[in-house]
């Protein structure tokens, strides 16, 4: 085991460990076995919920921030299709004006 | 003003505005959109297959609990055999590498959306507005030449304003852009006590459950189920292995590319081999994952 596994990798390793010693003891040793699977599956479980609860949080506040810039990207998309707005709103303008201007 | 339009002479008029185009540079080169276009089609590719495997790990997580407790694991509780990747868990997720595609796509879009077609309308409704001024009059060839100056202008304009936003954007985004890979990074991480971990509890668990089930007083009657469950755990094991590691190298590539990126859209100058390393990883990466997750 390198030394520096977190505590998930090392509680799996001590699992598999177990695990690897089924076919090995005897019935008695089994029951206890068993226990001590249950218990470590019961552990690992516990600590990944936690690990991944969190993380759901982050992902979510990073969610948020994209969505926030993908925002901005669309308003920007948005600006640079009123230049064209803009010409044709010149063009009506000035027609606009020189009627007024003839009036 | 517009009079003086045709004293001046259209000819030099059209010159002076297609110099303006050419040398004021300001809008971004070839190159920077084709560095952008990659790296935003990447990402969206990274993010299609990295959410399809968050899906894909919960089934399977789902199927290994369920034969575990075919086999006897009391460890298993019919009610939650998709304990660790709940559906919430997966949405968070998902809903995050969604956002990254959509961030992808939106700044192709935005670095490379062609304006021509609304800036040839809006140039041709320009020249229809000027001709009815009175005093105005317009050859069809002068109305051609100012509609193709009007466009030109438009354009530069339009240039301008893509480069300015696509640099604003990527350079406020980086942060978000890391903060989600840093995470997908982490979840399949076969160190960290994250999604890979949840994954290989509940492969040693089957493993478990098989070897606790070889030894039952049933289990001859039970061994295509125990060798179901063996296979079972050895696939899942070695394809979460492969793609983690592709999912491990294409952070690493994206991570270097998104450092690329941010210099790519500050300067023309710039080399963009870390993009193209960075989209050569992903299509790696997808044509793996296409083979390991075939139907």
């Amino acid at each position: 085991m390198p030394p520096e596994a977190t505590l998930g990798r090392a509680l799996l390793r001590t699992l598999q460990d177990l695990d690897a010693l089924i076919p090995k003891v005897s019935d008695t040793q089994l029951a206890e076995l068993r226990e001590k699977r249950a218990a470590l599956l019961q552990s690992i479980g516990d600590l990944v919920e936690t690990n991944l609860d969190k993380a759901s949080v982050e992902y979510a506040q990073a969610t948020a921030a994209l969505d926030d810039a993908s925002n901005r990207i669309r308003e920007a998309s948005a600006n640079i299709a009123k230049v064209a707005q803009a010409i044709a709103m010149l063009g009506k303008a000035l027609e606009l004006a020189a009627k007024l201007a003839a009036a | 003003m517009i009079v003086s339009v045709r004293v001046c002479g259209l000819t030099r008029l059209v010159a002076l505005a297609w110099l303006a185009v050419l040398v004021t540079g300001c809008g971004l080169s070839v190159r920077q959109k084709a560095a952008i276009q990659r790296f935003a089609s990447s990402t969206s590719d990274f993010a299609t297959v990295t959410s399809t495997e968050l899906v894909a790990t919960r089934r399977d997580l789902i199927d290994m609990n369920t034969l575990r407790a075919e086999l006897g694991d009391e460890a298993v509780r019919p009610d939650r055999v998709d304990a660790l990747f709940t559906v919430d868990r997966v949405r968070a997720r998902v809903d995050a590498v969604a956002a990254l595609k959509a961030y992808g796509e939106l700044l192709n879009v935005l670095a490379t959306s062609s304006q021509t077609a609304e800036l040839k309308n809006a140039a041709d409704g320009f020249v229809v507005s000027l001709r009815k001024v009175p005093g105005v009059g317009l050859s069809d060839e002068k109305a051609g030449a100012i509609s193709t100056v009007v466009q030109a202008v438009g354009g530069l304009v339009v240039e301008y304003k893509r480069a300015e936003a696509v640099r604003d954007v990527v350079l406020a985004t980086n942060q978000q852009v890391m903060a989600v890979v840093e995470l997908v990074r982490r979840d399949f991480d076969p160190k960290a006590d994250h999604w890979s971990l949840g994954y290989a509890v509940t492969i040693e668990g089957l493993r478990g459950a098989a070897a606790l089930a070889a030894r039952g007083p049933d289990a001859a009657g039970r061994a295509a189920l125990i060798g179901r469950a063996r296979v079972t755990a050895e696939q899942n094991q070695r394809r979460f292995e492969t793609i983690s590691g592709e999912v491990a190298a294409s952070v690493l590539a994206l991570r270097e590319a998104q450092v690329n990126l941010r210099h790519v859209v500050q300067s023309r100058d710039i080399t963009v081999d870390e993009i193209q390393s960075y989209a050569a990883r992903v299509e790696d990466f997808v044509k793996i994952y296409r083979i390991l997750r075939a139907p």
